[in-house]
């Protein structure tokens, strides 16, 4: 495991170490590069002086940027470190790149005056918009993804019935976002590896962008953007143009698409996937849908939401009979290939439910294992303890939990 | 250990005395008498150093750990010899390092991340507790993490509020982590290669003013495959009329006022708790039934403290066996003040420390401490 993980660190610090060389003074300067590599990875920090406090991170910058050393071929430096840039613009190499400079005074607007346009293939009717490109699926792989956007649906139908039956304690179903799971898999191999989490915009999720995209690294950033963190609609959450946006921001590739779509699901994550292996960097990815569903079965949502909106969605939106229209329209699905996929799953989630209902819940000693790798001696003594009360009082001790 | 005595007695006369009462540092075994000394920096250093030269899995991440040689100098000369791929430089986001480490962690690497000190944790809180130290038992023992936080902890001087915290409370309230705190230069070299070596998640507290201090350590210390067992309290001073608890820096504070309190017909036993969590209860309850009096020692808040937790141990398991009230001697209960003056005043001093053990000893003094 550890191996495969320093080679690919390696040849990517390999690589940054040979850019580092190409922007020297040393090399060719006929490259003007913008952005110097990693800031941190300074090719020249001076040995610490004395015994300074540290603690404060200081960044010690030479008195030459790499970005200076590459300046346009022909110019001349002039010794009070300006380029000039053409008519009466003027650049300087600020570490970071050399900027121009401009006499008016212009703030960046909030927000452009169009959004990022969303990417799609497959109209409301399932039919591909004409000259729209994707990524062709094969008739197998597309009734695999299907069917399991079907299998999704039944289970999560299945499974908040369960909770509400007070079989289950909690559950957070997928309704009207089944393309956004099953066409990001399809486009995967079993051998990518996947990291899903529930987890709204916050902290980490800046630093994991800044940080891959500095370190290259080859990942898929999949934001699924369904317009809700439970009661708090995103014009709430941020003012910024969605996530999309944010890939710039980081100085990441990103797309936005239409996360109904599952062909455009898959079409964008399977181009992701090989930009980001083949040219070793990461790319965000943005699904636009809407949560059809309760955020989980803690949640009402039409105390915050207008029950029309969710109909409308649930619906004419719904990605799933998108999806299965333009299977259909293919000739690759049947209304007889429905009934029988549906009732087949059912039966095997109902089937798999019993399964794991007959299953014997964990015996006592799984509540002192794994804390730590090997049990410490406080929770033996505790567990112990527990063994002989139990020996004592057998009547008192609850009968589903196994001695 | 005699190395230590001498530095702290500075005379003469009272040598032989204490010569007789302190115990040999290492066991029985016939090493030559510890003629090497080392500090606490370079015994970290050396640790690193050689665990990574032992286990290419393990590789060290954080602020200024590479080109710089590490914000204190522990991580010196490991960039060079380990190159890039092993000391990562990273940029200053502790949640985002700290999530990529146990990440990597999960992954079967063995991460060594530095925090600039503890109280930059907290920017990473979450990765500590939820991401390395429930994932073991969340996932019934499929994802371990074997990965170990580090850096100075505590009280520092002239740092203020903000870079003063001590963690030992905070860390070891949690099931899953393990929370070391070594004193001396054989505390860090041994207890930090146990913690690499362990295939649990660790926080190693360090002590910022203790990088530089000097103790004398035997040829066992040195040997590359040595490590002190986690969870084993050390007896610092062997005494029978109180016992006085302490960690990190304070431990030194303790030993001090052992010495002082020798002169007055007390004699102290100063245990070296080295690991906070496990706590070594045993051994306290041993000595606490010993001695039937106890001062605990901590330079952190008072509330809630370690101290705290060794008291509630004591009276749950030697209640009978005190012949006084237990003695908790703590840092004030304010954010760490700047200014100078008030600073010391925020911390205890040895004389706090011979004043409590006195109280125990029913040496009746005043508790407020002298200006």
């Amino acid at each position: 495991m550890a191996a495969p993980w320093l080679a690919r660190a390696s040849s990517q610090l390999a690589r940054r170490a040979a850019r580092r060389l190409l922007s020297s003074p040393a090399a060719a300067p006929s490259q003007h590069r913008l952005c110097p590599p990693g800031p941190w990875l300074l090719s020249s920090v001076p040995p610490p002086a004395g015994d300074r406090r540290g603690f404060c991170s200081v960044r010690r910058f030479t008195g030459e940027s790499s970005a200076a050393a590459v300046a346009v071929a022909d110019e001349e430096a002039p010794e009070n470190g300006l380029v000039a840039g053409g008519g009466d613009q003027q650049a300087i190499d600020f570490p970071g790149g050399k900027v121009s400079f401009v006499a008016e005074m212009n703030f960046l607007p909030e927000s452009q005056r169009e959004r990022i346009n969303c990417y799609r293939v497959l109209d409301d009717d399932g039919r591909t918009i004409s000259g729209s490109i994707f990524q062709e699926v094969s008739k197998e792989l597309a009734i695999k993804m299907y069917s399991e956007m079907v299998t999704l649906q039944v289970m999560d139908t299945i499974f908040f019935e369960a909770q509400r039956q007070g079989r289950i304690s909690f559950y957070l179903t997928s309704h009207g976002e089944e393309a956004i799971n099953i066409a990001s898999a399809a486009a995967l191999t079993i051998d990518d590896i996947v990291l899903p989490q529930m987890k709204n915009v916050q902290g980490d999720f800046h630093a994991a962008l800044n940080f891959a995209a500095v370190m290259e690294a080859p990942v898929i950033f999949f934001c699924r953007n369904n317009g809700w963190a439970i009661s708090t609609p995103t014009n709430e959450q941020f003012r910024s143009d969605g996530a999309v946006i944010r890939g710039q921001a980081y100085g990441m590739r990103s797309i936005r698409v239409d996360g109904n779509d599952a062909l455009a699901v898959y079409s964008a994550v399977h181009t992701a996937r090989e930009m980001a292996i083949k040219e070793g960097r990461p790319i965000l990815v943005e699904a636009l849908t809407y949560r059809v569903s309760h955020h989980s079965t803690s949640d009402d949502s039409t105390k915050y939401r207008p029950v029309d909106e969710i109909e409308h969605w649930r619906t004419v939106r719904d990605p799933v009979s998108r999806y299965r229209k333009w299977v259909q329209g293919n000739g690759w699905w049947c209304d007889a290939d429905e009934s029988e996929l549906r009732n087949n799953v059912r039966q095997e989630l109902l089937k798999a439910i019993q399964v794991a209902e007959r299953m014997p819940k964990p015996p006592l000693s799984e509540l002192f294992t794994d804390v730590y790798d090997e049990v410490p001696s406080n929770l033996r003594e505790q567990e112990r303890l527990l063994r002989d009360t139990i020996k004592k009082h057998p009547a008192d001790y609850p009968a589903d939990v196994h001695i | 250990m005699l190395g230590a005595a001498r530095r702290q007695l500075g005379s003469a006369p009272m040598l032989g005395q204490v010569l007789r009462r302190l115990r040999p540092a290492t066991s029985a075994r016939a090493y030559s008498a510890a003629a090497k000394e080392m500090t606490v920096r370079e015994a970290l250093n050396s640790a690193l150093d050689e665990e990574m030269s032992a286990d290419p899995s393990v590789f060290l991440m954080g602020e200024e750990v590479g080109e710089y040689q590490g914000a204190y100098k522990i991580t010196k000369g490991l960039l060079d010899k380990y190159g890039p791929d092993r000391v990562l430089d990273t940029p200053i986001t502790e949640a985002g390092f700290t999530g990529i480490a146990v990440g990597a962690a999960y992954q079967g690497l063995r991460p060594v991340v530095e925090f600039m000190t503890f109280n930059f944790s907290m920017q990473a809180i979450d990765h500590i507790i939820n991401s390395a130290a429930k994932s073991n038992y969340m996932s019934a023992g499929q994802i371990n993490v074997p990965i170990v936080f580090r850096g100075p902890n505590g009280a520092a001087a002239g740092v203020g509020a903000q870079h003063s915290q001590c963690y030992a409370a905070w860390y070891a309230h949690v099931p899953g982590l393990k929370v070391l705190a070594p004193y001396s230069a054989e505390d860090a070299r041994g207890l930090l290669k146990a913690a690499i070596r362990d295939p649990d998640p660790v926080v190693f507290l360090e002590n910022e003013l203790l990088y530089g201090e000097s103790f004398p350590i035997s040829a066992e210390v040195l040997d590359s495959s040595f490590s002190l067992p986690i969870g084993k309290a050390k007896v610092e001073r062997e005494g029978k009329d109180v016992t006085i608890i302490a960690y990190s820096k304070m431990v030194g504070y303790a030993l001090q006022a052992a010495e002082i309190l020798s002169k007055e017909g007390i004699s102290a036993e100063v245990i070296n708790l080295r690991s906070i969590r496990p706590l070594d209860r045993a051994a306290i309850n041993a000595s606490v039934r010993k001695t039937n009096r106890l001062v605990t020692v901590e330079e952190s808040f008072p509330q809630h403290g370690v101290g705290a937790e060794i008291c509630m141990s004591v009276v749950e398991e030697s209640f009978e066996y005190l012949d006084a009230p237990v003695e908790r001697i703590a840092g004030a209960d304010v954010p760490m003040p700047y200014a100078a003056n008030l600073e010391r005043m925020a911390v205890p001093q040895v004389d706090d420390i011979v004043r409590a053990a006195k109280r125990t000893c029913y040496r009746s003094v005043p508790m407020a401490a002298t200006a």
